[in-house]
């Protein structure tokens, strides 16, 4: 497993997908990216995208909520939470 | 237009209904992944495989990832296989309804609307999805004028509540109760304008475009800056600039002269800064230069950046 594990690491890769995206100063870990406008609907399809294949997760259907990808905190909770149920699946 | 029954516009499609599209540039390809994730199976046609290949990557992410942000939506079931691709026109015969979406080039799209004409079976509609073509002009170079009608998709149409519908002076009664039918199938409201150069959004947005380039260009405004005004202070989802780079500089450039050759009016002149981006290759997000840079990262950018672009 090559992908990114710890908090630290996923903050860190996010923290450069959405830098790349976006001219303006990096957002702090709890801001909210919809409300700030950092995000919209056509990044956020896009960062699903980059969240599955840069951490080899899977989004179900289930997952499918803007909760999950509303900060960089929540991003990379989620992305444990996926981590560590497909390492006991 | 025979099928389907246009007195039923909400009929949710059950993957029977087959639309096809001509030109999977960027819009195509959205058009192209809308129709598929709200049930259709669609046909489409392009004559690079390369924008055949980046629609299927397009509809890869969005099949999935779409129901996030369009509450109501569901996970339509094998999406890629409602998809079929083609380099050739051929497959379009089975089509009930053809969305063209080739570049803005009149004598391209003419020869095209002959070929169409020739190909599809009498009665099925053609929406021409441009940006500032006249559609009556089209029509005239086709059989069948009472179907041919414009339906300007925004970019990208998957995250779209409305288009313009474009009336050409020719098109039926019928065939506008057949695209607001298929509209409504898309979860869309149609605006109906009329058939005049660059329609309303265009019309209006280009020396929006325009403008905002001469600002950057003669003011030394920094792009972001620009944008910034149009989200914050007018609330506008994107600016025009980062708009003008989703959509693709080379494709807003041959709008502006579009205009410009309707109206004569100066301010559709694209300006130097925008010419000297288009000589240079930054064509917007799908060269990842634009207005902006748009730097890959990692995999999934690949894919999402090559395709959120596209051409035209």
């Amino acid at each position: 497993m090559t992908a990114p594990q710890t908090t630290d690491e996923i903050d860190a890769a996010v923290l450069e997908y959405l830098a790349a995206h976006d001219t303006g100063p990096a957002p702090e870990r709890d801001d909210d990216l919809f409300r700030t406008g950092r995000v919209n609907s056509l990044f956020a399809i896009q960062l699903m995208g980059f969240l599955e294949s840069t951490f080899a997760i899977e989004l179900d259907v289930d997952d499918l909520d803007l909760k999950h990808f509303a900060s960089i905190a929540a991003i990379t909770e989620f992305v444990r939470r996926k981590q560590r149920a497909a390492e006991h699946a | 237009m025979t099928s389907p029954d246009p007195t039923e516009p909400g009929a949710p499609p059950d993957g029977t209904r087959t639309v096809g599209i001509v030109g999977t540039g960027g819009i195509g390809a959205s058009v192209a992944v809308d129709l598929v994730v709200h049930g259709f199976r669609v046909v489409a046609v392009d004559t690079d495989p390369a924008a055949l290949d980046a629609t299927r990557a397009l509809l890869a992410d969005v099949a999935r990832f779409l129901p996030a942000v369009r509450p109501g939506l569901t996970r339509v079931p094998a999406p890629q296989s409602r998809l079929v691709t083609s380099t050739t026109l051929a497959p379009l015969v089975d089509c009930e309804f053809v969305v063209e979406n080739i570049s803005e080039k009149w004598a391209a799209k003419r020869d095209l609307y002959r070929e169409l004409d020739a190909l599809l079976p009498a009665g099925v509609g053609i929406g021409v999805n441009t940006s500032s073509i006249p559609i009556g002009k089209l029509a005239a170079e086709t059989g069948r004028p009472g179907v041919v009608v414009g339906i300007h998709f925004m970019n990208p149409s998957y995250l779209k509540d409305a288009v313009e519908v474009m009336r050409a002076e020719t098109t039926s009664d019928a065939c506008m109760d057949y695209v607001h039918g298929l509209l409504g199938a898309l979860g869309k409201t149609g605006i109906v304008v009329g058939d005049f150069p660059g329609f309303v959004s265009n019309r209006i947005s280009h020396q929006f475009f325009n403008e905002a380039a001469r600002v950057v260009q003669d003011e030394g405004v920094e792009p972001a800056v620009v944008d910034e005004v149009f989200k914050k202070c007018f609330g506008h989802t994107m600016g025009p600039l980062e708009t003008a780079d989703l959509i693709g500089l080379d494709t807003v450039l041959l709008t502006l002269e579009h205009l410009y050759d309707s109206y004569q009016d100066p301010r559709y002149l694209g300006c130097d800064l925008l010419r000297r981006l288009v000589a240079d290759g930054h064509l917007g997000r799908k060269t990842r230069q634009g207005f902006y840079p748009y730097p890959a990262v990692g995999p999934a950018a690949t894919s999402a950046t090559a395709t959120a672009g596209g051409r035209p």
